[in-house]
């Protein structure tokens, strides 16, 4: 072997070592987010509230951007939205929120992605004129995000309606209910 | 060839591999596709389908195989359940389920795994004999490629609002 040949032999090595990271998907593309080795759980109620956030100030392309194009929004009726459907309701002022607030929030991050959960405050804006109150309804919401070469992307986001809670007349202590589906 | 060509070769080659190799897990990923174990929707609907079985089967070894251990279960009322409360309340006979059965669901796939959404009709024994409490829920459910297999990572459903749709003739 000559001095040349174990030189060739060492660049190939570090090309190798160097091209690990890229086969193993863990580096973002320039302009993505934080790679999820580095991704706390912060960072991802960061994420959720920069979302909700976007969403209340009636943002498409914000909304749009953080949105995977698969996404599935679904709603505390039950009713399912694809992106183009929910971001279409934002625009038109059929869907219009003046609150969107998690509280209590459960991060789970899994190899790709994470969970965000937790009790969710939503409030509509009232139609123009109108005196009424905003209406607010009380939900447990999951939003699930997953990392792409561009960045984190909300693929599902759900919402489930909770009980209202009892009148303070019958605030008394009552047998707790089992759990449903 | 001398010795240098073929080190040549061999450095263009390995060049060329990992280039395509990394190409094609990026453009794999930008798909949203299943990098893990390959699935197909079938698949996915089949998996779902063992859950729910196991779930009215109070099995409660096959849904724990289903299940992450970090899962989270959302009932319809928003209640929120760990892994071990949802198995435990399956068989100390809190929660019984007679009917459990996703219809039209919808599988999207993302890099490690999945999404199965859909309309679920679940039905819930009552004491007393009473006829079972149907319920209409949208359910979605994440499932994860883990090296042991697919798991469970989310269960959510959420009441649909008036009716359901009347059966097609």
């Amino acid at each position: 072997m000559t001095i040349r040949n174990n030189r060739l032999i060492a660049i190939a090595i570090a090309g190798f070592i160097a091209a690990i990271p890229l086969l193993s998907g863990r580096t973002v593309a320039a302009g993505g987010q934080t790679s999820q080795s580095s991704t706390t759980q912060k960072d991802l109620v960061d994420l959720q509230k920069k979302f909700q956030d976007l969403t209340v100030a009636g943002d498409s392309a914000g909304v749009s951007a953080l949105m995977s194009d698969e996404a599935i929004f679904i709603h505390g009726n039950g009713a399912a939205q694809s992106k183009a459907e929910f971001l279409t309701a934002m625009a038109t002022g059929q869907l219009s929120f003046s609150m969107y607030e998690l509280k209590d929030p459960k991060v789970v991050i899994f190899d790709g992605g994470a969970i965000v959960s937790g009790l969710v405050d939503i409030a509509f804006k009232a139609p123009a004129g109108s005196l009424a109150p905003p209406r607010v309804l009380h939900m447990r919401g999951s939003s699930v995000w997953v990392q792409r070469p561009s960045g984190w992307r909300l693929i599902l986001d759900q919402d489930t309606t909770l009980p209202a809670p009892p009148p303070p007349a019958a605030a008394a202590p009552a047998p707790t209910p089992p759990a449903t589906q | 060839m001398t010795n240098r060509s073929r080190l040549i070769g061999a450095g263009v080659i390995a060049a060329v591999m990992l280039f395509a190799a990394a190409n094609a897990r990026r453009l794999s990923a930008q798909n949203g596709a299943a990098t893990g174990p390959k699935m197909t929707e079938a698949q996915m609907l089949d998996l779902q389908k063992q859950f729910e079985d196991a779930s009215i089967a109070a099995d409660a070894a096959k849904v724990s195989a289903l299940m992450s251990d970090d899962a989270m279960f959302v009932h319809g009322s928003g209640a929120l359940q760990t892994k071990a409360e949802y198995i435990n309340s399956l068989t100390t006979g809190q929660l019984k389920v007679s009917t459990y059965q996703m219809n039209d669901g919808k599988v999207v796939f993302f890099d490690g795994g999945a999404v199965v959404s859909g309309p679920t009709d679940i039905g819930l024994v009552l004491p007393g004999g009473a006829p079972p409490r149907m319920l209409h829920l949208r359910v979605s459910t994440v499932w994860l490629a883990k090296p042991t297999g697919w798991q469970v990572v989310l269960n959510q459903g959420t009441p649909i609002a008036g009716p359901p749709p009347a059966p097609a003739h």
